[in-house]
């Protein structure tokens, strides 16, 4: 896919995700694959830094939690309030541009 | 080292302390746990890592995210009233231009501006600072201070133009190319060291001091020679920050904290086992003339740097200023009791409560010839007269 598509959404995408639940980096990789079936494919490392942004914006808490395979732990993260009411946000901001497109260029979107 | 320590070191660079360590924590505990699926699925250890690596991917890539994000703040922990506000221009030695960047007039009038009410717009630790000088100092005598110090060259953010920064580099020997993420990837002349610096995020200005402190990061030889536009040697190669109209001066290069977070960690990691924040501020010449009490006769040659520490208010950690010893004195906020003879820490913090900046601790900075070697030592009150 279009990188430039996947940085425009990639917040979206992953507050989605966190809504159903906490989860940690690969759990969100794998889903985002597993439900888009490989459309969207970005490299774990591109997640961190997206990560750490939306906890820096207080849209989600993180904990490093310890898994039963034992070594490292790995950091657990969780939908805020704020972060909730930001997916809202983003989800309408995202309903409108693509009736904007669609009016633009017509067709199905 | 292995492959996992190279990978996590390289997309860690320009990252510092704790946070370094929690975002090293993070991308080890995720490629263990890749590496560990691949171990179930049939791959062995060695191969089941490098596969866990790839799949995270390119560590200068990943650096490049966690750098600009993480180091923006770290230079907004400039909190000083004056260094937040400071405009000036800085051009690299031999011709190539470089430019700070200047913060806009609005802000720089809200900032000067210490009546109660524009007191109330700050946050809270800021605020306090300004009230408890205020307690020793005249509105118009700190405001006053605040506004020259502004239009001085020395304070604020040192800002190098990317493309004369490449340029000078170059003709120094250096191989300069440009980083997919708009810094510069810089091999020095000497063969093997190489670093990495992130441009910022609007225009093409690197940090000064982030970029001395990716060559550190990358245990290249660093040392400054000269107090004002002083000579910054990488390695081999060499270049002067600062010119005749835009001068540059030694502390506003060193105070950054990319620059010294090092030493200074250490050495407030014996102060305080708490979380501490530091807060940095800076010690202009011109503030000298205006607020004289400030200063203190102190027992050393001039020009030598030191190191002031006050207790900033419970839970808000420490501040401190860089200044140069000027005609046998020192400058201080405060003076109004005798220095106390202290040779341990926990004895000056036992003399003083948080928020108390009667009693300032003051440090040596032993040496600067070569920045990763930093190193501070206490001052007896004995130096002072």
């Amino acid at each position: 896919m279009d990188a430039n598509l996947l940085k425009g959404t990639l917040d979206l995408i992953l507050l989605s995700i966190l809504e159903r639940g906490e989860k940690y980096g690969g759990q969100i990789i794998g889903e985002v694959q597993l439900e888009t079936d490989g459309y969207f494919s970005f490299k774990e490392g591109t997640l961190y830094p997206a990560l750490h942004r939306l906890e820096k914006q207080k849209f989600v808490t993180a904990e490093f939690r310890q898994l039963p395979r034992g070594g490292s732990p790995v950091r657990f993260y969780q939908l805020t309030e704020a972060g909730g009411k930001a997916l809202e946000q983003k989800r309408f901001e995202l309903t409108r541009f693509n009736a904007a497109v669609r009016t633009l260029v017509g067709g199905e979107l | 080292m292995n492959s996992l320590e190279k990978y996590l070191n390289e997309a860690t660079r320009g990252l510092f302390g704790k946070r370094k360590k929690a975002v090293q924590l993070e991308l080890r505990g995720a490629i263990e746990d890749k590496q560990h699926r691949y171990r179930v699925a049939g791959l062995g250890e060695g191969q089941a890592l490098e596969r866990a690596i790839k799949d995270l991917g390119n560590a200068r890539a990943v650096q490049g995210g966690f750098f600009r994000l993480h180091s923006a703040p770290l230079l907004g922990q400039l909190g000083a009233l004056i260094l937040a506000s400071s405009a000036a221009v800085l051009a690299l030695w031999p011709s190539s231009a470089a430019q700070v960047v200047a913060l806009t007039p609005s802000a720089t009038r809200i900032l000067c501006d210490f009546s109660e009410k524009a007191l109330s717009t700050l946050d809270i630790n800021r605020a306090q600072s300004i009230r408890s000088a205020l307690k020793s100092f005249p509105l118009e005598v700190l405001e006053e201070s605040c506004r020259i110090n502004q239009s001085s060259s020395e304070g604020g953010y040192i800002f190098l133009d990317r493309d004369s920064l490449a340029l000078v580099l170059g003709k120094a020997g250096a191989t300069v190319s440009q980083t997919a993420l708009g810094g510069l990837d810089v091999q020095l002349n000497d063969g093997r060291s190489r670093f990495f610096t992130d441009n910022q995020e609007k225009g093409q200005r690197i940090s000064a001091s982030g970029f001395i402190a990716s060559a550190l990061q990358a245990k290249v030889p660093v040392r400054l020679e000269g107090l004002v536009n002083p000579r910054l040697f990488i390695g081999q190669t060499s270049l002067v920050i600062g010119t005749a109209q835009t001068p540059v001066s030694l502390s506003t290069l060193l105070l950054n904290p990319p620059v010294l977070s090092t030493s200074v960690t250490k050495l407030f990691s014996s102060l305080d086992k708490e979380n501490v924040i530091i807060r940095f501020d800076l010690e202009h010449k011109a503030q000298k003339g205006k607020l004289p009490k400030l200063e203190r006769k102190i027992a050393l040659p001039d020009k030598t740097l030191v190191l002031v520490v006050s207790r900033s208010l419970k839970g808000y950690g420490y501040d401190y200023v860089i200044s140069e010893v000027l005609n046998g004195q020192v400058p201080l906020y405060v003076t109004q009791k005798d220095p106390a003879q202290v040779r341990l820490v926990d004895s000056w913090k036992a003399l003083t409560e948080p928020g108390d900046d009667n009693r300032s601790l003051v440090l040596k900075l032993e040496r600067i010839d070569d920045l990763r070697y930093l190193n501070f030592k206490i001052l007896p009150a004995s130096l002072f007269k």
